[in-house]
């Protein structure tokens, strides 16, 4: 597995100039959160959201490049096991991640506690890793259209702006719509709601994506000659 | 010595189209393996299903004599299937110091001494998405180089080189081969390249095995000879061995004598023969390279 952390952190290296950009403008977003938003849960739910897509868009990036250029069927034919491959891999896109959420608990600390601040940070954390872990686990079966995986952010469409009508849908299972509802204030079950929920995605994603690896259901993005 | 490779009973069926039927092969250690086969007739499939990258429908496969832990073998081998898996935005050292790290090989040094051998030094920072198919290929041939594997499969690795890079990487595959003892299975449609590289063939044509054969095998069935037929085979056969002391010949179906020898004395071998009442139907002298062997082979399979 360490072999896979090295190469994943060397393909990063490489990249460092784009990833950089996208974690800063997901910081800045979240900056202009702390200077715009009113409280605590338009903080997190509006500019957090954005934030968001864009941290879980470094690692969709850098796995996406990786099926797109082929060079993963290197860890295929060096002889990885699934379960090697995509927890080496998880090791670096949560280590990127923890940079994005670090900064953020820096902004709440400057923002300042009150209005369930800390919980709502918490279940933003919980939110944000669940969705970076579901694009790591399920990137083996969506290969270059990994970044799809970061498509339950429109779903939130589907409830429009009634918290009632989104907290009894099935679509408030969902990390965005999720991170939307934390405009709204906290409740003991929404804040279970989420931990379950994230459990059982991040669960149902690493077993599709292990699966994949495993049972090599069309490891190859090219048609077969 | 041992079997380094084999794959037994091997199927691969897509869908319901079967691509793979009941195909064995084995390398044997230190040995280069050509799989000769044409367009479409399963050989990639064979070289993806040694990698790993799918299951076949049946068989089995050993590396290094087991069949236990073919992951871990796998670690001990390296791949180039159909065209080269390179990373196109980064550059050639880029491309191996990427597999060096991923394979876990120690010594940095190894990427400088790959990139001379394959004789992309000079190519700086230049992405390799930019290189010509050629310079693809070496990059490939590298990357499938570098962690010092003791068996390479390689898919047309000469595919779209010049003249000078195909005999660049015959060397350097003898050279492999000679000095550190690496076991190679590779395919190529240039099979006056494989004639000269290869220790085995395998002759693979609509999924199936046609003939697996050493390399003195296919010298001698290869060999010249002259092709002779007449209106009596025993009779012949006879006449050759007591007035022309021919030795070595061989009956073919019992209706075509190959003779070996005194292949510069054609003229004397008819008179002889006219002379003891016989009738000459087919007097030639032949001789086949592997390309020759090879279409007479898949032809008849074709038939």
């Amino acid at each position: 597995m360490n072999n896979i952390i090295s190469s994943q952190c060397f393909i990063c290296k490489k990249r460092s100039f784009i990833i950089s950009i996208i974690l800063f403008s997901a910081l800045l977003v979240m900056g202009l959160g702390l200077i715009m938003s009113k409280t605590a849960g338009m903080f997190f739910s509006a500019f957090g959201m954005v934030a968001m897509i864009f941290a879980a868009a470094v690692t969709a990036g850098i796995l996406t490049s990786g099926y797109t250029e082929r060079i993963q069927m290197y860890e295929i034919m060096a002889g990885f096991r699934p379960s090697q491959i995509i927890l080496g891999k998880t090791v670096v896109c949560v280590s990127l991640t923890l940079i994005f959420l670090a900064g953020t608990a820096v902004m709440c600390m400057i923002k300042g506690g009150g209005e369930q601040m800390l919980e709502r940070l918490l279940l933003y954390w919980v939110i944000v890793l669940r969705s970076v872990l579901c694009i790591v686990f399920l990137s083996p079966l969506l290969k270059e259209s990994t970044a799809a995986a970061m498509f339950d952010a429109m779903l939130i469409m589907a409830c429009g702006n009634d918290p009632d009508a989104l907290n009894r849908s099935p679509v408030s299972l969902f990390g965005y719509p999720q991170c939307f509802m934390m405009q709204y204030e906290l409740t003991e079950g929404f804040a279970v709601k989420v931990i379950i929920s994230a459990v059982i995605a991040c669960t149902i994603c690493y077993i599709t994506g292990y699966i994949t690896l495993k049972r090599k259901f069309d490891l190859e993005p090219h048609s077969l000659g | 010595m041992a079997d380094v490779i084999a794959a037994r009973g091997l199927c691969k069926s897509y869908k319901k189209q079967e691509v793979l039927h009941d195909f064995s092969l084995t390398v044997e250690k230190g040995h280069i393996c050509g799989l000769i086969g044409p367009n479409g007739a399963g050989k990639t499939t064979i070289m993806k299903i040694l990698a790993g990258m799918m299951f076949p429908t049946k068989g089995g496969l050993e590396f290094f004599g087991s069949a236990d832990g073919l992951d871990d073998s796998r670690a001990r081998m390296s791949f180039m299937i159909e065209q080269p898996i390179i990373a196109g935005s980064l550059s050639a050292r880029d491309n191996l110091e990427y597999v060096r790290l991923l394979r876990g090989y120690p010594d940095e040094k190894r990427v400088n001494e790959v990139l001379d051998i394959v004789g992309l030094g000079d190519t700086g920072k230049k992405k390799a998405g930019r290189f010509s198919l050629g310079m693809k290929q070496r990059l490939g041939i590298g990357m499938a180089l570098l962690p010092k594997p003791e068996i390479m499969v390689l898919d047309e690795p000469v595919n779209g080189l010049d003249p000078e890079g195909i005999v660049d990487v015959r060397q350097l595959i003898l050279r492999l081969q000679e000095e550190m003892g690496v076991t190679v299975l590779i395919s190529s449609h240039l099979l006056s390249e494989l004639s000269e590289l290869c220790t085995d063939f395998s002759i693979i044509s609509h999924g199936r095995l046609i003939e697996n054969l050493g390399r003195d095998e296919l010298l001698v069935k290869c060999r010249g000879h002259i092709a002779l037929r007449t209106d009596d085979i025993n009779k012949t056969a006879a006449i050759l061995e007591d007035k022309l002391s021919v030795v070595d010949y061989k009956v073919i179906h019992g209706e075509e004598i190959h003779i070996f020898e005194k292949l510069s004395e054609v003229r004397r071998i008819s008179k002889t023969l006219t002379d003891s009442g016989l009738i000459i139907t087919r007097l030639n002298e032949e001789g086949q390279d592997l390309e020759d062997y090879y279409l007479e082979k898949v032809g008849a399979d074709h038939e």
